[in-house]
């Protein structure tokens, strides 16, 4: 995994396998957020959509208009991710293109995938980031460790 | 003998105790801190959104992850929900409340 940036434009540099696997989590995310798929007591539901009050009636009323809305977006953003993924693909290497609007929509995709892995790991505030194989988490830490990295080059380019 | 200067000075005295009892940024947007958000990510959705510059930004996320709290706009009720709600798309854990 590569991140670069010359001028306008960041280049993300990534592997074989390393692109398939976030395929898969692309997928994983577009279930996760299928509605009928998540379940509203689902802490994953609640950080995706909070309450935006205190008092939960208006939280709830307030979700009503929004949810739905916010829930389309994120796919959408998801279907755009995956499609320049897999047009960046060749038989050897993975280069994708991002101008600064491409670049921001990669990186909330990958916020939502660290939100959704994160609160499923119940990741608190001192996580160390580090992989222990007798954890029967072991996969799904190490997947959200890696989405953390590329964040983060992503960020970091980005703000130069 | 109310003819001339009369109009001018009503209006001035209509207007003084309307923008005191109804100051138009009575509601403010707070965000929380959160242990998945990274604190860069969190900077660049500050520049991003209310378009702050980068030392404003990452004060405001300092304030967040030190505080665990921060009011990153004021402004109309209508207005604090279209933050609110675009934060949430952003994935922040965003609030909405009448400014104490």
């Amino acid at each position: 995994m590569k991140v670069a940036r010359s001028g306008k434009t960041t280049r993300v540099r990534l592997s074989l396998a390393e692109s398939h696997v976030l395929e898969q989590i692309f997928a994983e995310l577009q279930e996760t957020l299928d509605s009928d798929a998540l379940d509203t007591d689902d802490p994953v539901h609640e950080r995706l959509f909070p309450a935006a009050y205190e008092d939960d009636e208006e939280a709830e009323a307030f979700r009503e208009l929004t949810e739905s809305s916010l829930r389309q977006d994120r796919i959408e953003r998801i279907d755009q991710c995956l499609a320049e993924l897999l047009r960046a693909r060749s038989l050897v290497r993975t280069e994708i293109q991002l101008d600064a609007e491409a670049a921001d929509r990669w990186i909330r995709v990958l916020n939502d995938m660290r939100l959704t892995f994160g609160t499923r790991l119940n990741i608190s505030e001192d996580d160390d980031y580090e992989l222990d194989a007798d954890d029967p988490d072991v996969h799904v830490r190490a997947r959200y460790v890696w989405l953390t990295a590329l964040q983060d080059m992503l960020v970091t380019s980005l703000m130069g | 003998m109310a003819g001339t200067i009369a109009p001018e000075r009503t209006t001035e005295l209509e207007q003084t105790p309307e923008s005191v009892v109804a100051p138009d940024q009575p509601w403010i947007t707070v965000v929380w801190n959160d242990p998945i958000n990274l604190m860069t990510y969190v900077t660049h959705v500050f520049m991003t959104v209310f378009g702050y510059d980068k030392s404003k930004a990452e004060k405001l996320m300092l304030d967040v992850h030190r505080r665990g709290r921060a009011v990153v706009s004021h402004g109309t009720r209508e207005k604090m929900e279209l933050d609110v709600n675009t934060l949430h798309g952003y994935g922040l854990w965003a609030t909405l409340q009448k400014d104490a």
